[in-house]
């Protein structure tokens, strides 16, 4: 599976890609609102249909580009009376300066905390007259803000995001309380290992670069914050170019883009360049670990692979994860927990960012087995690196994944998750022609990655480990 | 994938409940539903909007059904019976049902046990065999039973490692007294161990019988096919065994018990529990709505209160464990370390507004509103359709019951809503999982400092 860290929303998700537009135009001047009667305002934008012809539950989607560079795509369906508007902007954890570690997700909590046309009190009823759900989630390369309600109060959530999304105010009575809570949500993180534990890899697999940060921050660059920081943060990134609206459900596209171009209108045109930076690839193995009073130990354990601008890689790596991983004839559940017996969970993923990824392990193993662990992981990645996968476990692989991209875009929610990230990440034609890309993986392709990627390559390791194991595991090794 | 189940068992359990459609939709109609002769219930709904299906398979089962000496032994036989059987071994089992791309999961609520199958149209006839052969033919093997108890037994220790879930199983020891759902659904590691493959044998004889059963299918499967498949496969069930009963003391907390565990943490893990009615009692649905107006949103009273006015932390919600009878409703918050009392009196307090000030309209409206929203919003998946009319079929409220629920909800007044707090919101159970040496009065939770 392909990871989604994600503060505030948990997510793991599967990761989709992108890119062909399939034609069609049609410049359409959106002057003909049939929302708001008389009013003619509105951007004007131009649109293409992606994905015609190719089944499935994403396809066909439509893209609009407004004249302000802002993006649209609007998948209808209309099986259930539901909308999810969900907002992604380009920015997160990376993009931010060092001493600025944290703002993309404390931003992301001041949002709906008042503008001046939807003053806190007032944005508070109207969000709880949707009768949906709201939330968001801030990763290392996106962010993004969504309302998933009845469609009948669609237009209303689109108001409401919209104005959040370009005007909210910041006061520092706001920022003061929500500080506490975002300080809460660190303290509640390392109470929980299973989640820890990727602030400690993160750590260890891109040191120097911005990757490391933890989404979350620190208590230090959080204190400072003021509503100048917002201010500034929301002219930098807020951007129409930083930005997609992804709408999914029971709409008229018409409709969509029309109301799109209005509440829209004002945002900035422009976007804000992705920082620039490498990320070496690691010198030795690097471990870190952090000890906790707890029973169980928590590892993650993560090689670098080539980031999204360069690969092509995308759905190779979705398949060998699988292989290595998914499910409970997987060649790491069968090893680990049937086999050796040394661990209660585990998992592989791949992250994949901009300028490097990750081909990650997630173990839940027995005190003091750290060793016994990474030992049959290398292992696992030697003899496939090696031998290959089989035709077999190849097709396996494959109908799994198949399988979970129908699961996971089965809803409103989760198609707009799965479009938006997919296109922030610039990954939409995977997701767009999943199926066909799917089929042309070879178990022979899928070797060579394993191989390049891991065989005589270091690795980064973060682990939560109990307390009184690691000091007998280290007093053992003398 | 284990972690996601018990992640959705968590969110079933407490927010499952919290579940609702817009007017006039009913989830339920398109329901056919077949009760074979020997007893097993048969309930299937075509959906073709995805080219996927989702099978459930529920018993009345787990720790309202077990003793104290038995508890966990329902876990264990869920997570064994999928580890061979007469015709396959376990690890055919996992390939062929992977092999179509399918899952097949199994797992216990605090009173039932489930077997869910999901998979693609396309793979759908061959998973459904395998589906099948494991409910019928199971052989146990003695070293997959073993291997299962070991597996559990790591996941008791890793709960107690997440520490709100550590809280929320404390409070329940504490509000349940004798009462069976006072256990943990993976048992105690007592009595885990202890457990061999005749008890697990046993069980399976006392709780996979055709009366006690009832399979959910959603998806894009033709119907009709799906029922005669059922038929032919799991007619040859014994009708005669009854459906598994159990007695139940009553709910009783004279006063109210806090009960605290000091562990190494960053943050104060606080939990509140009152007894409330279950899905088949009176009261159900105006108790729903109430927790819902404390706080079962980011709109809630508790989420305004606690977090939005007080900043005093992240997770602020309540919560409806939604079992079928004897449920509790509550609240639970993760805050920072010394701020124990003021966190439990922020608590109270919002809870005794609750109970002796009158809702607002406005509020009441939202929360209805909120809840029909956001289970119109959960049914729009196959699985939980699927899960849905299963459970709540299985737990004696009918497959229809998510009708219902939408229609009640609407006709829930402000009175039902008053009368359900005054009857519940009295005495409470309290557990907290804190870390040790904190002065309440250390605002900046540095850890120095002795006592409470």
């Amino acid at each position: 599976m392909t990871l989604g860290i994600e503060s505030c929303c948990a997510g793991k998700g599967r990761n989709l890609k992108t890119i062909r537009a399939l034609l069609l135009l049609v410049t359409l001047a959106s002057a003909f609102l049939l929302l708001r009667g008389d009013c003619l305002a509105g951007l004007s934008y131009e649109v293409e249909v992606l994905g015609e012809g190719e089944s499935g539950t994403v396809v066909p989607l439509v893209k609009a580009t407004y004249s302000n560079g802002l993006v649209a795509l609007v998948k209808e369906s209309h099986s259930s009376p539901i909308v999810t508007v969900d907002a992604w902007c380009s920015t997160g954890s990376a993009c931010e300066r060092e001493e600025q570690c944290g703002i993309s997700h404390f931003f992301e909590h001041m949002f709906f905390k008042g503008t001046e046309k939807h003053p806190r009190g007032e944005m508070d009823r109207i969000i709880k007259g949707l009768g949906g759900r709201n939330n968001a989630g801030t990763s290392v390369e996106y962010t993004h803000y969504y309302v998933t309600v009845p469609s009948e109060n669609y237009l209303t959530a689109l108001d409401v995001l919209s104005d959040a999304l370009m005007n909210s105010v910041f006061e520092l009575e706001e920022i003061e309380k929500e500080r506490e809570v975002v300080k809460a949500e660190i303290r509640r993180k390392e109470d929980m290992p299973a989640s820890q534990v990727f602030v400690v890899f993160q750590k260890q697999f891109a040191p120097g670069t911005p990757y490391e940060k933890p989404v979350l921050g620190f208590f230090e660059t959080l204190d400072p914050m003021n509503t100048e920081s917002f201010l500034g943060y929301l002219a930098e990134k807020y951007r129409a170019g930083n930005l997609a609206v992804v709408v999914t459900g029971d709409v008229d596209v018409d409709e969509v883009l029309g109301a799109i171009g209005e509440y829209f209108e004002p945002l900035p045109a422009g976007r804000s360049p992705y920082p620039e930076f490498e990320v070496p690839e690691l010198k030795e193995n690097r471990v870190g670990f952090e000890r906790k009073d707890i029973n169980q130990g928590y590892m993650m354990l993560g090689f670098v692979t080539e980031g999204l601008e360069k690969s092509e890689e995308n759905l190779t790596l979705d398949v060998a994860v699988a292989v290595l991983g998914e499910g409970k004839s997987s060649r790491l559940y069968r090893t680990l927990i049937e086999e050796k017996k040394l661990a209660s969970h585990v998992e592989a993923w791949q992250w994949a960012l901009r300028r490097a990824g990750v081909l990650g392990f997630e173990v839940t193993f027995e005190p003091g087995k750290e060793d016994e662990v990474v030992a049959a992981v290398l292992e696992e990645l030697e003899a496939l690196s090696m031998n290959g996968p089989s035709a077999g476990e190849v097709e396996k692989a494959k109908a799994m994944l198949r399988t979970s991209f129908a699961f996971s875009t089965e809803t409103t929610g989760g198609r707009s998750t799965t479009i938006g990230r997919a296109y922030v990440t610039g990954t939409l034609d995977d997701c767009l022609y999943y199926r066909k890309r799917l089929d042309s993986v070879t178990a022979g392709r899928v070797q060579e990655l394993v191989s390049k990627y891991t065989s005589g390559k270091h690795y980064a390791l973060g682990m939560v480990l109990p307390e009184e194991t690691y000091g007998e595991r280290a007093s053992s090794e003398e | 994938m284990f972690r996601i189940i018990a992640l959705l068992a968590l969110v079933i359990v407490l927010v499952a409940p919290e579940l609702a459609t817009a007017a006039g939709v009913s989830p339920a109609s398109g329901v056919v539903k077949r009760v074979l002769e020997n007893g097993l219930t048969i309930l299937v709904k075509e959906s073709n909007a995805n080219e996927i299906v989702s099978v459930q398979l529920f018993m009345s089962m787990g720790s309202k059904y077990e003793t104290d000496q038995e508890a966990g032994v329902s876990r264990l036989l869920q997570q064994s019976v999928v580890k061979g059987t007469k015709n396959r071994t376990a690890e055919d089992i996992a390939n062929e049902i992977e092999s179509v791309g399918g899952r097949l999961e199994s797992g216990t609520t605090k009173e039932t046990g489930f077997i869910q199958l999901t998979c693609t149209t396309e793979g759908f006839s061959k998973a459904q065999e395998v589906f099948f052969d494991v409910i019928l033919n199971p052989v146990f093997p003695p070293e997959e039973v073993e291997k299962e108890k070991e597996l559990i037994v790591k996941k008791i220790r890793e709960r107690k490692d997440h520490l709100l879930l550590s809280a929320l199983d404390l409070v329940q020891e504490e509000l349940y007294g004798e009462h069976p759902l006072h256990k943990p659904g993976e048992g105690y590691e007592e009595t885990v161990v202890s457990f061999g493959r005749e008890e697990v044998v046993e069980v399976y004889n006392r709780f996979y019988v055709p009366q006690n059963m009832v399979i959910a299918a959603v998806g894009n499967l033709d119907g009709e096919r799906f029922i005669e498949d059922v038929e032919r496969n799991l007619k040859v069930m014994d009708s005669s065994p009854e459906r598994p009963t159990v007695r139940l003391p009553e709910v009783c907390l004279s006063e109210s018990r806090e009960k605290l565990k000091y562990r190494e943490s960053s943050s104060v893990w606080l939990v509140i529990a009152y007894s409330a009615p279950g899905v088949l009692e009176d009261d159900y649905l105006p108790t729903h709505v109430l927790n819902s107006i404390l706080g079962g949103s980011m709109n809630s009273r508790l989420f305004t209160e606690l977090r939005d006015k007080r900043g005093l932390g992240y997770s602020v919600r309540s919560l409806y464990a939604g079992y079928s009878r004897d449920a509790f409703v509550g609240a639970y918050i993760g805050t920072k370390p010394g701020q124990f009392e003021i966190a439990r009196d922020g608590i109270l307090e919002e809870v005794a507004k609750l109970r002796d000030e009158e809702v607002t309209d406005e509020e009441l409206e939202s929360a209805k509103k909120y809840l029909r929203g956001t289970y119109m919003i959960r049914l729009e998946s196959n699985a939980n359709q699927a899960y849905d009319f299963a459970y709540y079929e299985c737990v004696g409220a009918g497959y229809d019951y998510p009708d219902r629920y939408l229609e009640g909800l609407l006709g829930v007044r402000k009175d039902d809503v008053m009368k359900a707090a005054k009857t519940y919101f009295n005495t409470y159970a309290l557990a907290s999982v804190l870390p040790e040496g904190v002065q309440p009065d250390e605002a900046g939770g540095e850890k120095s400092g002795e006592g409470y």
